[in-house]
């Protein structure tokens, strides 16, 4: 995998159906400001990305799988890697039942829950199948495909967007920016994925840059959206709004396409990402862990996996379970992410200390 | 048609590699050294042919004065007579009186008279069975004498060929007419008449155990890469197959991805268009008896190049292109998109064209998915139809199939309008298509597409999508990325993608083709020497 992949699989495993809803969550607190909490949310992922490449600096001749064995010991190591992917496989339940509840929202209505999402699975399956060099190629052809579908923003922002509910800017005051900062920086989890991803980079002094320009790739239309929508609506009427992104598309007359919102959602209901990207990481790291072939049985992996995700994505029962048990599950990601690393560069340390004093 | 009278250059017999490989061993025939007795000669080839009544027999002698019995073997049809009465029989049975000649020379003579009496300019002795065999059915002339166990083999070819014509299925408003014709021979001339280069490269070397079809392989010695040509030969040194009737078979059997419905290899019938893929590093196959080439490696984006790109403007030639993608992208998804749309999401199609639609569906009996399907089954059907019908008829089942039939088929409410206008413009987006490989995948890509749009709506449309591009992206071709320069993204030469970007930037060769010599252009715009 090349770093500009990488940088394209990180900007792939941020953005998924979260965005739909990214500036009603961020205007909540910060009202006129929420742009600004956009970004200073995106602060989090940064950390993270700079913790992760850090480590991966100390150990570049290995995986996650023997760095971790080789810092914690083969059981403790392994035990981290099991917990890691099953993280993982959590965050692809929860991407499957969100998109899944959206599409049938939105789009198919008749269809049940379970077969959208067993549909929105296997196709996931078949994609994380054709292993981690073409699920960064995916991830990058559709961030070209999709890169169009962003101009359309600005449709709006010529017709019915007024600067003047911006203002005034910071008007809602420091704590309240940072409380909604906090509360979109879960928006910016799963960068956890990059502990396994790391290594399979060739050009590993290219990550982080690689990887801080796909999260500005990531804020900046975060950002741009939000203000659009707060600057259509206003941030108490945005509060109204479940999908505020859709409400906009709906809200503006596009000449020929009537129903913009609609189509936007058709082009956005492969971008699942996020449940591909995951998928195929945790199925990397469990086929290394078992010490398995890849070529026999990593799509045994893979399957056992995300039948489980599928599962794990069937508890739900209405989208407002799918949304409590989103956000207690959004809160999972700065812990992991953060901690993971964090946890890590301690164990080289206190590592590196022994070797010394060997 | 006309005719082409003769073969323009008799070729060299195939080079014979110093180990043969296993799959140009020749079948059942002993590899014994030839005896000096005529007769005996005879006797030892007669089991080899004496069930090809093709094959003729003609004894004669050479001088007078010390006469030599001779034999010559040829099939009938295959040599050029005129050439075999008049630079082979004449000289040796009139001319050969001279005193040195005849039995003076023993065991030398077949050597001698080939050096002083025959005037003809391909020949070479041999002294095995197996070689006589093989250089009979190969067409050869052979000439075999008493007291010698050398036995010339001599190529006189004449064929009826194939007038060079354009090529029906890859016409351009501008640049070259020509296409390939069934000869090899003339098929290398052609493109070494556009590339005098003297890097360029051509490897024979035959397949198939019993077709014995010589296959050439071209490329530069310093532009393709060294490890990609590699790779060609090997795959085809690895092909063990009793025939390679054309070049598809070839082509299947070196590809990378045997299963997919996608050609991982570039077919072209245009001379120029096969010079242009030669000078990005490619490697060329051409294969005695099919009209075409195959390119190795081959990206998706190539099956949308036409060699009158480069003819044009810019601005004309990238205005096209982006038409064919468009029209790729039509001719996959439109009947799709028809279906999600009437059944799924019929709410985003205008008010003011939802009614009619509507109405006239209420007519038709059948379910959206079944009239699409019905339609194109028909579609596809009047196209084979007029693909395997001479020009004219071909034509005029075209007008039938797409016309009467669709206007009877909404009369007889078999079909609602809009079903039919969706079939037959998907049906034309495909001939938009400049490479007749990518118009038939875009023909059975709509199957699936029609069901998961049946069956999901747009949901199970773009998926569907998702995965077509998740395969495509998996793709290899001789083991270079298929979407390249797509996916992975090679930003120079997307200069040459969806766009033709201006000749004059393009300075150097495709980043996704592996290439010893990157520059084809000099940086100040002058080019090759001066």
């Amino acid at each position: 995998m090349t770093s500009k992949q990488i940088g394209f699989m990180i900007l792939g495993t941020l953005v998924g159906i979260n965005f739909l809803t990214i500036p009603r969550t961020a205007s909540e607190w910060a009202q006129q400001d929420a742009w600004i909490a956009v970004l200073i949310g995106a602060l989090l992922p940064l950390v993270v990305l700079v913790l992760i490449e850090r480590l991966g600096r100390q150990f570049p001749e290995m995986d996650f799988i023997q760095m971790s064995q080789f810092l914690f010991g083969k059981i403790a190591g392994s035990v981290l890697v099991i917990l890691l992917c099953f993280h993982m496989i959590i965050g692809v339940a929860r991407e499957i039942a969100r998109f899944a509840y959206v599409e049938s929202t939105f789009l198919l209505p008749a269809t049940p829950i379970w077969a959208i999402s067993l549909l929105i699975l296997l196709v996931s399956l078949y994609v994380a199948g054709q292993g981690a060099q073409v699920v960064a190629r995916i991830n990058e052809l559709l961030f070209y495909l999709y890169l169009p579908a962003f101009f359309l923003i600005v449709y709006p922002l010529m017709t019915v967007a007024d600067y003047t509910y911006l203002l005034p800017v910071g008007g809602s005051g420091i704590g309240s920016i940072a409380r909604s900062a906090f509360d979109v920086s879960l928006y910016f989890g799963r960068m956890e994925f990059l502990m396994v991803a790391y290594f399979m980079v060739t050009r590993k002094d290219e990550v982080l840059k690689a990887g801080a320009v796909a999260l500005v790739a990531v804020a900046v239309p975060y950002m741009l959206f939000t203000a659009v929508c707060v600057m259509v609506f206003g941030a108490e009427d945005l509060q109204d709004q479940i999908t505020p992104i859709l409400a906009m598309f709906k809200s503006v007359a596009y000449p020929i396409l009537e129903r913009m919102d609609l189509l936007f959602m058709v082009a956005w209901s492969v971008a699942f990402r996020p449940a591909f990207n995951l998928l195929c990481m945790s199925g990397y790291s469990l086929t290394r862990l078992l010490n398995l072939q890849k070529r026999k049985h990593y799509l045994m992996i893979l399957t056992v996996s995300g039948t489980a995700a599928y599962l794990l994505s069937s508890i739900p029962r209405n989208i407002v379970d799918v949304i409590i048990y989103s956000n207690w599950q959004g809160f999972t990601h700065p812990i992991v992410g953060l901690g993971y690393p964090l946890l890590y560069h301690l164990a080289a340390r206190i590592r590196g200390g022994q070797k010394q004093n060997v | 048609m006309r005719k082409m009278p003769k073969k323009p250059a008799a070729p060299p017999p195939a080079p014979e590699p110093a180990e043969k490989p296993k799959n140009l061993q020749n079948i059942n025939i002993p590899d014994i050294t030839l005896p000096v007795s005529l007769a005996e000669k005879q006797t030892l080839l007669k089991p080899h042919i004496e069930r090809s009544h093709d094959i003729v027999n003609r004894p004669f002698t050479i001088g007078a004065q010390q006469p030599v019995e001779a034999y010559a073997i040829y099939i009938n049809g295959v040599i050029d007579t005129d050439a075999f009465n008049a630079s082979i029989l004449r000289p040796l049975m009139i001319y050969g009186e001279d005193p040195q000649s005849a039995g003076d020379q023993g065991p030398e003579l077949p050597e001698y008279i080939a050096r002083t009496l025959l005037t003809v300019g391909l020949f070479r002795e041999i002294d095995r069975l197996a070689d006589l065999v093989r250089d009979i059915y190969d067409g050869m002339l052979i000439i075999m004498l008493e007291g010698s166990s050398q036995v010339l083999s001599i190529d006189i070819h004449k064929a009826h060929l194939r007038a060079i014509e354009e090529p029906v299925s890859e016409r351009g408003l501008r640049g070259s007419k020509e296409g390939f014709i069934e000869s090899l021979d003339v098929n290398i001339s052609m493109v070494r008449r556009r590339l005098r280069d003297p890097k360029l490269v051509v490897k024979k070397t035959v397949m198939g155990q019993r077709t014995r079809t010589q296959v050439a392989l071209l490329y530069i010695e310093d532009i393709a890469d060294p490890n990609i040509v590699k790779e060609v030969e090997t795959r085809l040194n690895n092909v063990q197959i009793d025939a390679v009737v054309a070049s598809g078979y070839i082509e299947q059997l070196v590809q990378d991805h045997p299963w997919t419905v996608f050609y991982q290899h570039r077919v072209t019938e245009k001379p120029d268009k096969a010079v242009m893929q030669i000078l990005e590093g490619r490697v060329l196959i051409l294969v005695d008896g099919t009209p075409s080439s195959i390119s190795a490696p081959s990206l998706f984006v190539e099956f949308f190049q036409a060699p009158g790109d480069y003819y044009e403007r810019t601005w004309i030639a990238s205005f096209i292109r982006v038409l064919r993608y468009i029209a790729f992208f039509l001719a996959v998804s439109t009947s799709a998109m028809y279906i999600a749309v009437v059944n799924f999401q019929p709410e985003l199609i205008p008010q003011e064209l939802l009614v009619p639609i509507a109405r006239f569906r209420n007519q038709v009996p059948f379910a959206v998915v079944l009239e699409v399907l019905v339609l194109e089954i028909m579609m596809q059907l009047v196209i084979e139809a007029g693909h395997h019908l001479p020009g004219n008829v071909g034509q005029t089942v075209g007008v039938v199939g797409g016309i009467i039939m669709g206007q009877a088929a909404i009369t007889a409410r078999f079909a609602s309008p809009a079903a039919v206008i969706v079939a037959s413009f998907s049906a034309m987006c495909t001939f938009v298509l400049p490479s007749p490989g990518m118009a038939l995948i875009s023909r059975v890509l709509r199957l699936p597409m029609i069901l998961a749009a049946a069956s999901f709506g747009a949901v199970g449309f773009a998926l569907m999508w998702l995965i077509l591009i998740t395969h495509m992206t998996s793709l290899t071709s001789v083991g270079v990325p298929y979407m390249s320069p797509l996916s992975p993204t090679r930003y120079r030469d997307l200069k040459d993608s969806i766009i033709r970007y201006f000749l004059t930037s393009m300075k150097d060769r495709p980043v996704s083709i592996p290439s010893q010599d990157k520059v084809r252009q000099a940086k100040q715009g002058v080019t090759g020497n001066q």
